[in-house]
């Protein structure tokens, strides 16, 4: 009877505890990362050996948290990738709208200014249009400067947001460097809860940047970034800190113990925001400056082949861009880097680290880290050049001593008009060409066109006389054969005749006077549109620009596919994981009436146990 | 396969979303009439589109270049038309002039006209386009290019004309310039200046003709001047041509560019352009969807073993 009585005391016992860890699912049906949790119980063997021995009842041995490991640790690398392509996402949308859009991209732009000298050719003496092209070549360098401070905004928000997620790291670091110790106090009588709650902040932690996990003997969980910089090991928490990049002051560095670590750290929302900085937003800036270089420099070249109406050689219309030399904080040497443009058409746009070997320079592309071949040594009169970047270096570096070439990143930024005077548009070209009124031969002379713009006797009139149909003198210079088609070229300058002089026939090259509505320059001007000057003169202006466009948009597409890929992948492993884990409320509700019944049948084995006593009592009393 | 409460309910839940998401983007681009907006939709649509607005932007610039050629040659043929009425009318009356019947007052009223209309040329060399442009100034056209000294016309114009492009690669001159008109008669029956062979005709008129011996000299000198009148009439018609000759070439530029804005503005909508039954009825179908994914929710969410325990 005491027999009964205990097994039913275990019971209800069991039943009881069954009971209230179902009421702790439902409880915890909406908890973040809950495991489902079960009484793990097992039936208690009698005292004797015998055949005879009836067993003692029910033990509960404790709970069990139901999850799968693999599952878990899938979901962790799930969720870190779906975190790092949303960071990339956002930044991408942005950087893509910006580019994309009518109002705040460069095309528009660009058609109103090539538009605009094509209207300065059919009116180049109006002031009305000159004003107009003035106003349009602002709105332009604006436009590329709007750009510039929007693309770098969204650089420096990655910055703040970086030193965010150091801070989270950090946290959730700690916490884990908490929890992993009181795990390893418990032991094997570690509460479920507790593994849950870790298996959550790893869970965060992958989201902020990519990790591995190991676990130890005493169940503890390492943790290492991506970089295999150790985060979480047992109980002690190494912390991530920021500083300023190596070159770049102002730029965020990710440092971990003594190590900058940024450039191998992938994965999660760090990753996310690393790889939209190297693979779109720095891009995007040094393509964009790679436009507003070759096309100031460009327009500045032709309107120095031009005149303006007072009859002076116009000038540069737009301030010209240069390039930077960061030099690493590390440096020891005095050395100091400057850079210009050679051959612009060779641009790539691409930073470059120089590097000194103590006896030369070495020098490698920033974002894949492959040699470049140069030519020069880096002194003034003999510049490193390297895809029409010039490189000139000045003081002395010590071996070691590295700088980062940035030709383009910032150049959109530098555009600005130089002049708001409308006169200042060289519209006319240098030189102009006229035919003696006696001339008896049907010749006529084209438009000089300057051939070298240096010479320093391009201004000064000459006069071409045929001395017969078939040779000609320049002033009173030799007699030179001519034939039909013939250049006669003189001080820098050469033209062509239409038609066939006579003995006798006199053309003069002079310079265009003051006053002059010619054209020839404004039209040069309108037909740097279709100069191909880009890419090893294979692109136009405009084509560079779509070709920045559309690359912004194929990336910002890739990321936004592979997001939807990640997360539908999430989503798998997120179901997978709650097959295991997820509590499901028709299988508690089961659970509870199940419970409910055993409870009720072990109260009533208590009740029998007293019935069959009371009998007994009854019968001795007799 | 075991499926949790949680996962029930975001599963569900999510479907919705999805939909959400189709119905939202759907109306974006049936109330923008577009089917993307940004390069991240549509890289290579997006390409096109930039390309196609180019090449727009400078068919519309090579318009109203063709406008202004237009207008400007325009400007020089009715000039030329002037200076060829003038031109005849020097002729008549020089033919008018050579007769024996008139008297030497009548003579010289007929010299005075000639004169008259010398002027009359002169002005016409000296014509400007009403915005301060003189027509046949070359690229020097902001002031008079003709000026009479002592009797002689000189022209301080540009040799040079502006030359404006129509087309890739394609350009025009947009005039001639005055010595080309009005100096440079390349025939030999007189001068090469057109304005000396007016006073070659003013001088016939006034010459003496009291002597038979000084009629005959006269008889030659008209023959001359009439000559050269000829020659004068036939090189300014030849410009005028070369004029037409131009002006015909802009309407032929004109009509082809118009054809191929058609064809680009055709392209341009088909690339970038919604096609508004398909979407409206993408649109339909989403919202359908997205009502039975609401009521399936709300179906699925009232199942509960809860219900039933009492």
């Amino acid at each position: 009877m005491a027999d009964l009585l205990n097994i039913g005391k275990s019971a209800l016992y069991a039943a009881q505890k069954s009971l209230d860890l179902t009421g702790h699912n439902i409880a915890n049906v909406g908890t973040e990362g809950y495991s489902r949790q079960r009484i793990d119980q097992s039936a208690l063997p009698g005292g004797s050996v015998s055949r005879l021995d009836v067993g003692a009842g029910v033990v509960v041995n404790g709970t069990t948290r139901l999850s799968d490991a693999l599952v878990e640790s899938r979901l962790v690398r799930d969720g870190a990738e779906v975190a790092r392509l949303t960071a990339f996402d956002s930044l991408a949308t942005r950087a893509d709208t910006l580019l994309s859009d009518s109002s705040t991209g460069l095309s528009g732009s660009l058609n109103q200014l090539f538009s605009g000298f094509e209207q300065l050719a059919v009116d180049p003496s109006s002031t009305a249009t000159r004003q107009a092209v003035l106003g349009q070549a602002e709105s332009f360098a604006n436009r590329l400067g709007d750009l510039h401070a929007q693309l770098s905004s969204i650089d420096s928000e990655i910055d703040q947001r970086l030193s965010q997620a150091v801070s989270t790291i950090n946290d959730l670091a700690s916490a884990i460097g908490q929890l992993n110790h009181r795990i390893a106090e418990a032991g094997s009588n570690t509460p479920a809860d507790l593994l849950d709650a870790r298996s959550q902040l790893v869970q965060q932690l992958s989201e902020q940047v990519g990790i591995s996990t190991t676990v130890q003997d005493d169940g503890s969980l390492n943790v290492f970034a991506s970089s295999g910089q150790p985060l979480v090991v047992g109980d002690r928490v190494s912390l991530l800190g920021t500083a300023d990049d190596l070159y770049r002051p102002g730029r965020l560095d990710i440092v971990g113990g003594s190590a900058r670590i940024s450039s191998q750290l992938s994965g999660g929302t760090v990753g996310g925001l690393l790889d939209a900085r190297r693979n779109l937003i720095d891009p995007a800036l040094e393509k964009l400056g790679r436009v507003a270089v070759t096309l100031t420099s460009r327009i500045n070249a032709v309107q120095a082949e031009g005149v303006l109406q007072d009859g002076s050689v116009g000038s540069a219309l737009f301030s010209a861009p240069s390039g930077v030399a960061f030099s690493a904080s590390t440096n020891t040497g005095s050395a100091t880097a400057a850079v210009s443009f050679g051959n612009t058409a060779q641009l790539t746009g691409d930073d470059y680290l120089l590097r000194s070997t103590g006896t030369g320079w070495q020098l490698t592309r920033a974002r894949s880290g492959e040699a470049v071949s140069f030519t020069g040594t880096g002194s003034s009169s003999d510049p490193l050049v390297v895809e029409g970047v010039r490189i000139t270096l000045s003081g002395s570096a010590a071996s070691g001593d590295s700088f980062r070439i940035s030709p383009t990143h910032d150049a959109a930024s530098q555009v600005q008009l130089l002049s708001s005077d409308p006169r200042s548009l060289a519209t006319a070209g240098r030189l102009g060409s006229s035919a003696a009124l006696a001339n008896t031969g049907s010749a006529k002379p084209g438009a000089p066109t300057v051939v070298d713009g240096s010479n320093a006797q391009l201004a000064t009139p000459a006069t071409i006389t045929f001395l017969s149909a078939s040779s000609y003198q320049i002033g009173s210079g030799p007699a030179v054969a001519f034939a039909a088609g013939d250049r006669i070229s003189a001080n820098g300058w050469s033209l062509t005749l239409a038609g066939v002089p006579q003995a006798g026939d006199q053309f003069s090259v002079s310079a265009t006077p003051p006053g002059s509505s010619d054209n020839r320059n404004a039209r040069a001007l309108a037909g740097i549109a279709q100069e191909k000057l880009l890419d090893g003169s294979r692109n136009t202006i405009s084509q560079a620009n779509n070709a920045l466009v559309t690359q912004t948009g194929t990336t910002t597409l890739q990321v936004r596919t592979a997001k939807a890929a990640a997360e539908a992948v999430r989503t798998q492993s997120q179901n997978e994981r709650d097959a295991v884990s997820g509590v499901n409320l028709d299988e508690e509700a089961a659970n509870l009436l199940r419970y409910q019944q055993a409870y009720q049948a072990a109260a009533q084995v208590i009740a029998t146990a007293s019935t069959v006593f009371d009998t007994l009592l009854a019968a001795t009393r007799r | 396969m075991r499926i949790s409460t949680p996962s029930l309910f975001n599963n569900s839940l999510s479907n919705i979303l999805q939909q959400q998401a189709a119905v939202a983007k759907a109306q974006d681009q049936v109330s923008t009439g577009v089917k993307f907006k940004t390069a991240g939709e549509n890289p290579g649509g997006t390409a096109q589109v930039l390309a196609l607005e180019q090449a727009m932007a400078e068919h519309a610039q090579f318009g109203s270049n063709l406008g202004s050629l237009r207008q400007r040659l325009g400007g020089e043929e009715s000039a030329l038309a002037s200076a060829g009425d003038v031109l005849s009318r020097v002729r008549e009356l020089t033919v008018q002039a050579n007769s024996a019947t008139l008297s030497t007052e009548n003579r010289q009223q007929i010299a005075t006209e000639l004169t008259q209309l010398k002027t009359q040329l002169l002005d016409i060399a000296n014509t400007s386009d009403g915005l301060g442009h003189y027509v046949f100034g070359g690229t020097q056209d902001s002031s008079k290019p003709f000026a009479e000294t002592g009797g002689s016309i000189s022209y301080s114009g540009s040799q040079q004309v502006r030359e404006i492009t129509v087309g890739e690669g394609r350009s025009l001159a947009e005039g001639d310039s005055g010595d080309e008109v009005f100096l440079r008669i390349s025939d030999a029956s007189g001068s090469s200046d057109l304005f000396a062979r007016v006073q070659s005709a003013i001088d016939a008129t006034l010459a003496d003709v009291s002597t038979p011996a000084a009629r005959t000299a006269n008889q030659a000198q008209y023959a001359n001047a009439l000559a050269a009148l000829d020659g004068g009439i036939e090189h300014l018609s030849g410009i005028r041509a070369s004029v037409g000759t131009r002006l015909a070439a802009v309407d032929t530029v004109e009509t082809r560019l118009q054809g191929l804005d058609v064809q680009l503005q055709a392209t341009l909508s088909e690339v970038r352009d919604l096609d508004y039954a398909e979407s409206i009825s993408r649109l339909q179908l989403h919202s359908l969807s997205l009502q039975a994914a609401q009521s399936a929710f709300a179906k699925v969410q009232s199942l509960s073993l809860f219900n039933y325990i009492r």
